[in-house]
Formats: C-alpha cells, sequence, structure tokens
C-alpha cells in the first residue's frame, strides 16, 4: 500500500498518495490520481496551485456553482469578465476580484494570480488552473466587501499568509465571513444605507441558509 | 490606467516572452501530427523524458536541468520553478511555459550541453539573471548555442566521440537553416 499524506485546510482534509518531491518529478498535475490533492490549494516548490475540475467550453462551469462570471474592481468601477478557455488571466497584485456564486467576498492578494482553463478531452470536464507564487514575509492577501451600489469599502479583514502560510487562508477566510455576517452594521452601507447581501466561503458544504441563498445572488 | 490585470492568448505564436506581473509566459502551438514538445529532465539516472500526457500539467523545480525538445536545443537550469502546460486537440497542440522568477532565491539561469549519447556534460554556463534579466538570458543563450555550433571540437564527446547535434535557441523565427532542420528533428 502507498503511504497516504494528508493535511488540514480549516476543515477540509485533503489526501495525496504522492509525496511533495515525487510531484516534483515525473508527476503529471493533471493526473486523476493527483488533481483531487490540489482541489483547494497546495503548496509545491516555490508556487501554490489550486487544480479543479471544471465543464469548459465556450464558457466554464462549476458543476457545483454554476457558471460565474470574475468581477474586478479598479478606479474606473466594476469590470467583469467571462471565464473563457485558453485565455491566460493573470490578476495583478491589489486589485479587488470576485467570482460570482464561487466566493462571497472580494479577494486582495499582493500575490498576482495566474489562471488558466482548458477544455477537457472529447467533451469530458476540462481543468482550471490557479497559479501563484508563495507569498514571503508579510506579504498577504485581504477578505473585503464593498457596497454593491456605491462600491463604498464596508468591511475587510486581512491575512499574512507570508507568515503564517496557506493554511491560515482558509482558517482567515471563515473568520472574514464570519465576522462580516455576524453584524447587520457591516453589511449596511454607510454612505448611500443600501443593506448588502451576507457573504459567503467558497467551499459552499457549510453554508448558513443565510450563506446558501446570498450565494445564489452574487 | 491603473492595469487591472493581463490576458495572454494560450497557443498564440508571438516569439516572445508576455511578461505578466509576476509570471513571464511563452507560448505557442503545432500542429497534433507534427512535432509535439516533450519535457526531458537530467535526474539521477541520466536524462529522462517525463511521460507525455495530452493534458498537462508538469512542475520543472528550481535546480532541474530540463530541455524541450522542438522548442530549444539546450539544457537549461533555473533557479525559478518553471510550469510547463500541454493541452491536445485533434488538430492542434498548444504548449506554454510559465517560469516564476520573483521568488527571492532567484538570481541565475545557467545552460549546459550533454552528450546525447553518454550524457556527460560538455560545457556549462551561468548567466546572472537575476540582474541582468530573464528575456535577455534567451538572447545570450542563442548567442552561446552559436558560439558552441562554431566550434567543431566542443561538441564531440571526450568520453565517447559522440557529436553533439546543432543546438538552437527557443525562439524559431531567429534560426539559421541549420537550427531549424535540428529543431525539427530533436
Amino acid at each position: 500500500m502507498p503511504k497516504t499524506h494528508a493535511a488540514m485546510y480549516a476543515d477540509l482534509e485533503i489526501q495525496t498518495e504522492i509525496p511533495v518531491a515525487d510531484l516534483l518529478a515525473d508527476v503529471d498535475l493533471l493526473d486523476d490520481r493527483v488533481i483531487k490533492s490540489f482541489s483547494t490549494f497546495r503548496e509545491l516548490g516555490q508556487n501554490i496551485y489550486g487544480i479543479r475540475r471544471r465543464e469548459v467550453g465556450t464558457v466554464v462551469i462549476d458543476p457545483k456553482k454554476g457558471k460565474s462570471r470574475i468581477i474586478d474592481l479598479g478606479p474606473g468601477g466594476l469590470v467583469h469578465r467571462e471565464h473563457t478557455a485558453y485565455n491566460v488571466h493573470v490578476i495583478l497584485g491589489g486589485v479587488p476580484h470576485h467570482s460570482e456564486h464561487s466566493f462571497g467576498y472580494w479577494h486582495i492578494n499582493d500575490m498576482d494570480e495566474l489562471n488558466l482553463k482548458f477544455p477537457g478531452k472529447g467533451g469530458a470536464e476540462g481543468y482550471s488552473f490557479i497559479i501563484m507564487q508563495k507569498p514571503q514575509g508579510k506579504q498577504g492577501e485581504s477578505f473585503a466587501w464593498y457596497c454593491e451600489r456605491c462600491l463604498t469599502m464596508l468591511h475587510e479583514m486581512r491575512i499574512e499568509t507570508g507568515r503564517d502560510g496557506l493554511a491560515a487562508f482558509w482558517k482567515g477566510e471563515a473568520a472574514a465571513v464570519r465576522s462580516y455576517n455576524a453584524d447587520e452594521k457591516h453589511r449596511r452601507c454607510p454612505e448611500c444605507g443600501f443593506l448588502n447581501p451576507h457573504g459567503y466561503c467558497w467551499n459552499p458544504s457549510k453554508d448558513t441558509p443565510e450563506e446558501a441563498a446570498a450565494r445564489l445572488l452574487w | 490606467m491603473l492595469q487591472l490585470g493581463v490576458d495572454i492568448a494560450f497557443g498564440a505564436n508571438a516569439g516572445a516572452w508576455h511578461r505578466a506581473g509576476q509570471y513571464l509566459v511563452w507560448t505557442g502551438a503545432v500542429p497534433t501530427s507534427g512535432s509535439i514538445p516533450q519535457i526531458l529532465e537530467q535526474r539521477d539516472e541520466g536524462a529522462v523524458p517525463v511521460d507525455p500526457q495530452p493534458h498537462m500539467l508538469h512542475v520543472v523545480g528550481a535546480g532541474t536541468p530540463h530541455r524541450l525538445s522542438h522548442l530549444f536545443g539546450f539544457w537549461r537550469v533555473s533557479d525559478g520553478d518553471t510550469c510547463i502546460l500541454l493541452a491536445q486537440e485533434p488538430e492542434l497542440t498548444r504548449y506554454g511555459i510559465v517560469a516564476v522568477t520573483s521568488a527571492p532565491s532567484y538570481a541565475k539561469e545557467r545552460l549546459r550541453f550533454h552528450c546525447p549519447r553518454c550524457n556527460v556534460l560538455l560545457k556549462a554556463l551561468a548567466f546572472d539573471a537575476g540582474r541582468l534579466g530573464f528575456e535577455r538570458f534567451w538572447d545570450e543563450a542563442l548567442v552561446e548555442v552559436r558560439a558552441f555550433a562554431a566550434d567543431p571540437a566542443a561538441g564531440v564527446c571526450p568520453q565517447c566521440s559522440a557529436v553533439h547535434p546543432v543546438p538552437y535557441g527557443l525562439c524559431a523565427e531567429r534560426d539559421n537553416d541549420a537550427e531549424a532542420a535540428s529543431r525539427r528533428a530533436w
């Protein structure tokens, strides 16, 4: 029996039968035996990889969450982008971005995130990758919320994944969502008075009823 | 205007590195019936081809000598990890090289020539890419490739007498006739 390696990322346990040293040898990360261990995120060498199976055609569809768009927030306001196949898209560090129905917050990363999607072979599910350099020292990321009507920042929690490692991401995400949802004052815009929907985590398995409802909205 | 992101068409042959934030991307495509790039790595057991798959993401760890057949005709050793991506369709195979050169430990790019028969090291050079730039390395590599090719003695293995094939750089558009023929062959 091959030795099983396990790692805990908050509430998600991931397992792989392949040690990191072997992953840097002749293993294809898209191999079905390997890909599951990257379905959240995993450090490998100098980078962090997230790899998921997706329906990748002219649009990209998450089997659990459905079709979604990426939204970037820049000085000119919101910029909507479709996920498309064979397009390398790099989200530059510091740009708040949100993926509809996938994660219910604005992610602001110090690191650049490289995204790419391939169709699968003969109509099979394709592949969705995120590659980012491992943060160092004080580098980290934030979970933030902006008023969906006037874009005023409502709430933000920053984590230092350079210091605390990747495990801090999932714990930080859950803590940030709980913190934002805990008090209606966080969701009520101090500028325009609009009551914004709840936040929600990337993993839908532990959505509260309010979070599940919010996931359908934004 | 503040740039929010960078888009690169995967598989579009640009003949140049795309700089996209912390990443450098080289991408292109070949007919699936043609010469599909294959990853080779130097390991303890010698020069080893990485098992090719129709769709793959392979990480070449920092410090591992590697080569991509039909893409660059020398062995590269980088202080940065390199991701090799391959997506095969019936007509077209797209490939990409993603280099990450912003890690704190990144300083050098190296090129090496090994005997194609017995794998003995024939020549090795280091380039201060952290200071002089990653793209410049590939320009300088072509200069070194041509210097190696111009010296008949350099390409003859001192151990087994095999002759090294004509090496070539990354950019096919800059090939001379001998390099273009060699690119098709190995």
